[in-house]
């Protein structure tokens, strides 16, 4: 290899334009690791035959019989002599002595690389290079594959001095001693020190390889605006990797992050594939429980938290049309992002880490990283295929048709009536004898899983790529062809310009995203619909409707829904060194997501003897979220005094632009013609439309002192549309400090044991705009319908021009801890989040003509928490390795003040001093033994037999606490050989609401333990008496839910996840030309343990699909 | 490559100054300012257009305000099990469900009512509105006003009486006193007869026939029912004659299967189906059975009832009233087979029919007669109160056949007080049933026949209420205020029996 260079000698002039000089100078050394040729004692002799041929050609055939590089200087090259060998089978060193045996050039080997440079010319020369002590030092900081370090920090050992390697990594070092040690560090590699040689001439030049760390604390991690790495991070950072995600078999990226990360609480809603998740960092800052998501940014462009609608949600649009969905509902965004395109998931969760974000870091960010191409120029071809299945982990215990039927005629006997054919087909007209289990029915099938990623990528040392094309299917349980569809393509490019100083990169990616999940209630019926309802078909063939006397649940398989969804991602960053430290860099970003649905309801999957002409009907909707955004920035990255100092500063422009239209349309001719929408009869349009504008400057400030002492300053300026005139600005910033103090000489002689140590906290304020736009001024917008032909108009909201941003002080401090080397990690945080000057829709009574205002509250939320993270290498052997991850969160929550609360709106909805989702209840007073109906207590404590007798909403004189008590997770990972196993647990202590579907003995089925239900007078149970007539006590009673009574232990403990891979050996793949091969079983939500009883799953809560019990077996191999 | 970054660098400075025009998002595409839709003629009458299309696409409201009642009256058989109708069908509403059926009918009430009071101030406000725009616009919001005034003091006793959008106002209101929710119908029905036009305007302001929107004899018909209500005979005498009177817009229709047709000459004020799904009345659609009535099905999904046996005996015969106005079905599969009586005013039943054909009867003038009777009556002109009531009779009466040779006789004159108000309320429960809630709030505002001293709730309901599955109170009479609004206004306080 050449490298073309202009060498500079020392000379006078350098110290006078020593940054200048410093940019020019070239490279001496770099090394090449190249794949595969590591193996020790190989004899390295080579043969080379040539006559008059330039120097390169020698070169070349040293580099392609070796592993040796050759490095020479560009005028070596251009000198243009040529030479003559013939040697066979001799050493390096012998074809380079033979080679510039009559040249004015001189090489040397260091390492593999051998250098070669023009002979110092007598009389220029300096004192014998053995015995003049380098006055400067330069040197180049490269990673394994030769890509320069920049930013690399160089320290000499008992000195304050350090520097900062260039764009190209190059640095330049005033030394004294020649003896001098290095300290040489940088973001994700293993520091390394290095002896000063003092054969090192001056003016010469160093060569340093960093490897990659495995210590978790250097590993890069990325954050606002950058990277950095625990050890040196003032901030609270959470993060998963690449690899976390692919143990997983999901197609919803976020869902690899449960029970991973601590003080991140993240649950599924729902089962079915692409539905969304209920996620909070640190808990719930707002009163607006709709604006507790966090910012999610893709490669720093801000993604949709909240779904583009769903369907079946137009009626009783009188309020205007607002049909986005938070993130607890609906099709979740994040299924429009490939797991297998992402390399890291990064959680900030304090001040310091959020406040750059200013007004949106209120409830904790989320950094998406996409894969970039690797550098090395490796050509490289990725493939994983994985398929299995997944199936619902464990049907409830419900009623058999005996028991079932015992239920209904206690029912009406405990009634004082007689069942007929109206109230009760189920006894009079069903045939009684039959038993349908439906769980099994409705959800005993088996959903396909498939996830096939292929990816190439390769570059040389400049420009990398990686091109990706995924295609990841997801079945159901449920009976018919329902499914989740999603075919992706992504390709990333990144360029540095040849003197380093331009970096460009680029990624678009693709994605489509099919989905036919209709809008069924497939759970519900499963676990209500009574065990010896009819049969599904009649004998023809035909949907059995039984005499309208119930709903068939096949006819949702009628139903036809089709969502297609269509994301455009694209980003890219230029930068820029203007002078050595100081960078000049835009990032820009743009998405696109668009979807279109549309939800059928055809005559078939109406009852025929209810259905009255042209009620068939379906709902075109067509949504879009169009987002961009431009960031420049300046960093100035320096050695200041004794330490490293990095500044940064920039601006954000930022839109948001959502579209909806929806169109409901009726009474089409024929069932084959309902997704044509010019065949309805009649049809209405309703629209949305939503921008936001979002402006900021935004600076940052970390200082870091002799490896010591860390200081971060970072504030922000920030404007958005959400906000009247006069309110949309807003402050925000951060103040951290960090002592790694495990550093001190004190620490290090005292406690050996302890390998780091860390204390560091951070303060600041954050804020929060999660609120619809355009609150602040009174809107009217058109009605979708007309009246005698004409268009009406109505009103959207109540405005106030006088709200403005919700702000929350963060406190944060943390310890970390690192024992034998770094193998126990431990970081222990303490937060403490205060939020107020609440942004929420204030509840209003009808009689103001709307449900909401939107409003600062002056109330104050408080979250406090402990979080703990535990990483440790338990064994580690050359053949066998086992670590253990264990996280843990307790978090607290509490309203700490709310003035003027007693005669707010709200007031029976909180109380002060307790949890903002706590639940206000009526004490619940036991079963009376004399009449088997539930009994209460009153405000008063008077005992009250029925809910008729309550006054409400004052006798709502209890309260529940529904918050998670404490989450965590651990993960033993287990490597033996080629083997891999990893093991996720994640374990959840919380209080759940007790899921009664329905009344026992309506007509519904029943979970067994209603079995224990009050009989006779005299029976002491918590079940009451079967009811069946809505009109009566008993009945009333037992539909009311919000007592004391009406909540249970929920808590669980999951097997999540179980991965097992096997790597096949090296031996094996050389013969068949594969880097690697892997392959591997993976799965999901495998072990439940729970006393929640109510309902599938304790996670979900609800007669909702549980997470599903997932098989998936997989091969990966790497060409 | 340098062009570049002096644009970066050009975007810094682009920043200093250009901040808070950036972040002024404007309005919405789809948004008008409150401010701009009552500057302008159009626009202004599209707000009251807009109350009535939010009123005919909101089913719920439709059927909420004319069924409702009827469920909790003697009229209808509740087949439903749904626990929110059993409640209302049954008069035992529970208040300790964090939403009741009859919560619709205050909730989207106000809404309204927030819309007639911004249009209201809008046109009194603007300076750009022409002079009969601004009179249509103010007659109108003040007519729907006092409608739904009317409809919330029956169903809810004195309800706050909101007249502003001013939300800090209307967060902390008390409730008023159901005299002074009439003064303010009162005023507002007056106010509007005087502004409105005798003839009928569209949503241009342009003469139309369709009588969808509310016109002088629309504010005369309901203030003469209001005046009926609160025992000014005189006044309701003169206003219904003054309606009746006026033969060129307003005649009965002869063909009873004709009276509920859109546009007839019977309606004083329809409101048109514009709304969702085929554009039906709501009536028509919950009341109409193609087989037996649902059990699944709840108060707002409709076809869940059928006509009372009670109510199907008052008729007398050959009253084509119970030939054209009641339909019925007849399920076979039961032994014996068993048939379904339901009202059949309305004639379509389902969705998605080419044409419209009927709208949903607000005001006719057949009450109009009845307010005139019975104001006549309770005046002492009984006889002129008994030749109103015969009007009705005659036009219903069927032809003579051998089985019913004298089919649906005058009523006598001379007959005494009490008789002839026997007849009217008769009258009234058959001519008006099962239409916008006129036998529940007959049933609670006469006196009683029997005993006036009590009301005819306390002499009907009882019973009635006893065949439904429940038991009757006095405190049944008014719906609960919703828990919703008591939690949110301190300031409320519960209708009794609902505490």
């Amino acid at each position: 290899m050449v490298f073309k260079a202009h060498y500079a000698p020392p000379c006078p002039k350098w110290g006078l334009t020593k940054t200048l000089l410093v940019m020019q100078l070239t490279v001496l050394l770099l090394t090449v690791a190249a794949f595969g040729v590591q193996a020790a004692g190989v004899a390295q002799t080579v043969t080379v035959t040539v006559k008059n041929a330039p120097l390169e050609k020698v070169f070349k055939a040293i580099e392609r019989q070796t592993n040796y590089v050759v490095f020479a200087h560009a005028d070596v090259v251009e000198e243009g002599r040529t030479v003559s060998l013939d040697l066979k089978n001799v050493s390096v060193a012998q074809v380079l002595e033979a080679c510039f045996k009559n040249m004015p050039f001189t090489w040397s080997i260091e390492g593999r690389v051998i250098a070669v440079e023009r002979r110092p010319v007598p009389g220029l020369a300096v004192a014998p290079a053995t015995e003049a002590p380098p006055s400067e030092i330069h040197g180049r900081v490269t990673d394994s594959s030769g890509v320069p370090l920049e930013g690399a920090s160089i320290m000499v050992r008992g000195s304050k001095r350090a520097v900062q390697t260039d764009a190209k990594g190059i640095f330049n070092l005033p030394l004294a001693d020649s003896n001098a040690v290095l300290i040489v560090s940088y973001t994700g590699m293993t520091p390394r020190t290095v002896r000063v040689n003092a054969g090192l001439r001056s003016g010469g030049a160093l060569h340093i390889t960093l490897l990659p760390s495995n210590n978790p604390l250097d590993q890069a991690q990325v954050i606002a605006y950058g990277t950095n790495t625990r050890r040196f991070s003032v901030g609270s950072v959470g993060r998963i990797s690449a690899e976390d995600i692919a143990q997983e078999p999901i197609s919803n990226p976020m869902m690899a992050l449960e029970g991973r990360i601590a003080g991140l609480d993240l649950s599924q809603t729902n089962g079915i594939p692409g539905s969304a998740q209920a996620i909070t960092i640190r808990g719930l800052n707002s009163l607006n429980m709709t604006a507790n998501n966090p910012l999610v940014l893709v490669d720093g462009v801000p993604f949709l938290t909240t779904s583009l609608g769903t369907t079946g949600s137009l009626s009783g649009a009188y309020n205007g049309a607002n049909y986005s969905l938070s993130m607890n509902s609906g099709l979740s965004p994040f299924n429009l992002l490939n797991p297998g395109d992402i390399e890291s998931i990064t959680v900030l969760k304090d001040a310091d880490a959020t406040s750059i974000y200013g007004s949106r870091g209120s409830n904790g960010v989320i950094l998406i990283t996409t894969k970039k191409g690797k550098a090395g120029g490796q050509t490289q071809i990725d493939v994983n295929v994985s398929g299995g299945f997944g199936k619902v982990g464990h049907f409830m215990d419900l009623l058999n048709t005996p028991q079932y039927l015992e239920m209904r005629h206690e029912a009406f006997n405990n009634d004082g009536e007689t069942p007929n054919a109206g109230n009760a087909p189920d006894l009079l007209v069903w045939d009684t004898t039959r038993y349908t289990n439906w769980q099994k029915v409705l959800l005993g099938g088996a959903a396909a899983y498939n996830n096939d990623q292929v990816s190439l990528s390769g570059g040389n040392e400049n420009t990398h790529f990686i091109v990706n094309g995924s295609h990841i299917q997801q079945g159901s349980v449920y009976p018919g062809g329902f499914g989740d569809n999603k075919n992706a393509g992504r390709l990333g490019i990144d360029h540095t310009s040849l003197n380093k100083r331009f970096k460009a990169n680029f990624s678009v990616g693709y994605l489509v995203d099919n989905n036919t999940f209709t809008d069924s209630y497939f759970v519900q019926e499963a676990l209500t619909l009574a065990p010896d309802a009819p049969p599904l078909y009649l004998p023809d063939g035909q949907l059995n409707w039984a005499g309208s006397t119930w709903t068939n649940p096949y006819s949702a398989l009628q139903k036809k829904f089709h969502a297609k969804t269509d994301n455009l991602t694209a980003n890219g960053a230029l930068s820029y060194e203007i002078i050595k430290g100081l960078q000049i860099r835009a990032t820009m970003g743009y998405n696109n997501v668009q979807m279109n649905s549309t939800d059928a309801f055809p005559e078939s999957s109406f009852d025929p003897a209810l259905y009255s002409n042209g009620q068939n009907f379906n709902t075109f909707t067509s949504a879009s979220t169009e987002t961009w955004n431009i960031e420049p920035q300046l960093e100035y990255r320096s050695v200041l005094g004794p330490g490293r100092l990095d500044v940064l500063a920039g601006t954000t422009f930022e839109q948001m632009l959502t579209q909806q239209t929806a169109i409901a349309a009726y009474g089409f001719l024929n069932d084959a013609l309902i997704d044509d929408l010019g065949s309805a009869n009649s049809s209405y349009t309703t629209t949305s439309y939503s921008k936001y504008d979002y402006n900021a400057v935004f600076g940052r400030i970390n200082y870091v002192l002799a490896d010591k002492y860390i200081v971060d300053l970072s504030g922000r300026r920030d404007g958005s549309s959400r906000f009247g005139p006069g309110k949309q600005f807003g402050n925000f910033g951060s103040v951290g400090a960090g002592w790694l103090f495990g550093n001190e000489n004190l620490i290090k002689e005292g406690l050996p044991f302890l390998s780091y140590g860390k204390l560091r906290g951070s303060y600041g304020i954050t804020g929060s705009d999660n609120i619809p736009g355009y609150g602040f001024i009174s809107t009217f917008s058109p009605t979708y319908n007309q009246y005698g032909g004409d268009n009406g108009l109505t009103p959207n909201n109540l405005a106030n021009p006088d709200y403005s941003w919700e702000s929350n002080k963060k406190l944060d401090g943390g310890l970390e801890l690192g024992f034998i080397k770094d193998r126990i990690l431990v970081d222990v945080d303490y937060f403490r989040d205060r939020s107020s000057n609440q942004l929420v829709g204030y509840l209003l009574p009808a009689t103001t003509g709307f449900n909401t205002i939107q409003y600062n509250l002056p109330a104050t939320v408080q979250n406090t928490g402990l979080e703990f993270e535990v990483n440790t290498v338990n064994i580690r052997t050359a053949a066998f390795t086992w670590r253990t991850s264990l996280n843990f969160t307790i978090p607290r929550n509490k309203l700490v003040n709310y003035p003027g609360f007693a005669s707010s709106t709200e007031r029976y909805k909180y109380a002060i001093g307790e949890p903002l989702n706590v639940k206000k209840v009526v004490p619940f007073a036991g079963i009376n033994p004399a009449t088997g109906v539930a009994n209460y207590y009153t405000s008063k404590g008077v005992l009250v037999n029925s809910v008729r007798d309550l006054t409400l909403p004052q006798d709502f004189s209890a309260s529940v606490d529904v918050n998670t008590e404490y989450y965590g997770g651990i993960q033993n990972s287990l490597q033996y050989k080629g083997w891999q196993l990893d093991i996720l647990v994640q374990v959840v202590k919380q209080l759940g609401f007790k899921n009664m579907p329905a009344v026992a003995g309506s007509m519904n089925n029943q979970p067994t333990m209603v079995l224990g239900r009050w009989q006779k007078p005299g029976d002491i149970t918590d079940i009451p008496r079967f009811a069946q007539d809505p009109s009566t006590i008993a009945y009333q009673n037992w539909a009311y839910a919000n007592t004391s009574n009406g909540y249970t232990n929920a808590s669980f403990v999951r097997l999540k996840n179980v991965a097992l891979g096997y790597n096949l050996p090296a031996v094996w793949l050389r013969k068949a030309r594969i880097r690697a091969a892997r392959f591997y079983f993976q799965g999901q939500n495998l072990l439940l343990i729970t006393k929640y009883k109510y309902g599938p799953d304790p996670e979900t809560q609800s007669y909702l699909l549980p997470p599903l019990r997932q098989l998936v077996l997989g091969l990966q191999v790497t060409l | 490559m340098k062009i570049i970054f002096n644009y970066i660098l050009l975007g810094f400075v682009f920043l200093v100054s250009g901040c808070t025009k950036f972040v002024n998002a404007g309005l919405p595409d789809n948004k008008l300012a409150a401010t701009t839709v009552f500057s302008s003629d159009a626009t202004a009458l599209g707000a009251m257009t807009g109350l009535y299309a939010s009123l005919t696409s909101n089913t719920l409201l439709m059927t909420a305000w004319s069924v409702m009642p009827a469920m909790s009256a003697d009229e209808l058989v509740n087949y439903s099990t749904n626990a929110g109708t059993v409640q209302v069908y049954s008069n035992s509403i529970s208040t300790s469900t964090s939403s009741n059926t009859t919560d619709y009918l205050w909730n989207y009430g106000y809404q309204a009512i927030y819309i007639a009071n911004a249009a209201l101030a809008g046109a009194q406000q603007s300076v750009s509105l022409s002079a009969p725009v601004a009179a249509q616009v103010e007659g109108e919001a003040e007519f729907m006003r006092a409608f739904f005034y009317f409809n919330l003091v029956n169903e809810f006793g004195g309800v706050p009486l909101v007249t502003t959008t001013d939300y800090q106002t209307n967060m902390a209101i008390k409730r008023s006193s159901v005299a002074a929710v009439y003064t303010q119908i009162i005023a507002d029905l007056t106010d509007a007869a005087g502004k409105l036009t005798d003839g009928y305007l569209d949503g241009n302001g342009v003469t139309t026939n369709e009588r969808i929107r509310p016109n002088k004899g629309a504010a005369q018909a309901l203030l003469s029912r209001v005046y009926l209500y609160n025992g000014d005979w005189a006044s309701a005498d003169s206003l219904a004659g003054i309606v009746i009177a006026n033969s060129g817009e307003y005649s009965l229709v002869t063909d009873l299967n004709s009276v509920f047709l859109a546009n007839s000459n019977e309606a004083i004020w329809q409101i048109q189906p514009a709304g969702v799904g085929g554009e039906e009345t709501p009536e028509g659609t919950w009341y109409v059975l193609s087989s037996n009535p649902s059990a699944s099905s709840t108060v707002t999904g409709g076809k869940i009832a059928a006509l009372s046996p009670a109510f199907l005996n008052a008729f007398e015969p050959g009253d084509n009233r119970m030939t054209d106005w009641v339909d019925s079905i007849t399920d076979h599969t039961t032994s014996p087979a068993t048939t379904y009586y339901f009202p059949f005013k309305y004639k379509i039943g389902d969705y998605g029919n080419a044409t419209v054909t009927e709208y949903s009867m607000e005001l006719r003038l057949a009450e109009q007669y009845l307010i005139r009777a019975e104001a006549r009556i309770r005046e002492g002109q009984v006889d002129a109160g008994i030749a109103d009531l015969n009007v009705l009779r005659a036009r219903a009466r069927a032809a003579a056949t051998v089985a019913v040779p004298n089919p649906l006789p005058a009523l006598a004159m001379g007959l005494s007080k009490t008789a002839a108000l026997t007849a009217l309320v008769h009258e009234r429960r058959i001519e008006l049933f099962s239409e916008g809630g006129h036998r529940w709030f007959d049933l609670k505002r006469m006196a009683g026949l029997v005993n006036p001293l009590g009301s005819l709730a306390d002499e009907v309901m009882p019973a009635a209420t006893a065949a439904k599955g429940g038991s009757w109170s006095d405190n049944w009479e008014l719906y609960p205020v919703p828990l919703t609004e008591m939690t949110s206004n301190v300031d409320l306080v519960q209708n009794p029996g609902y505490e």
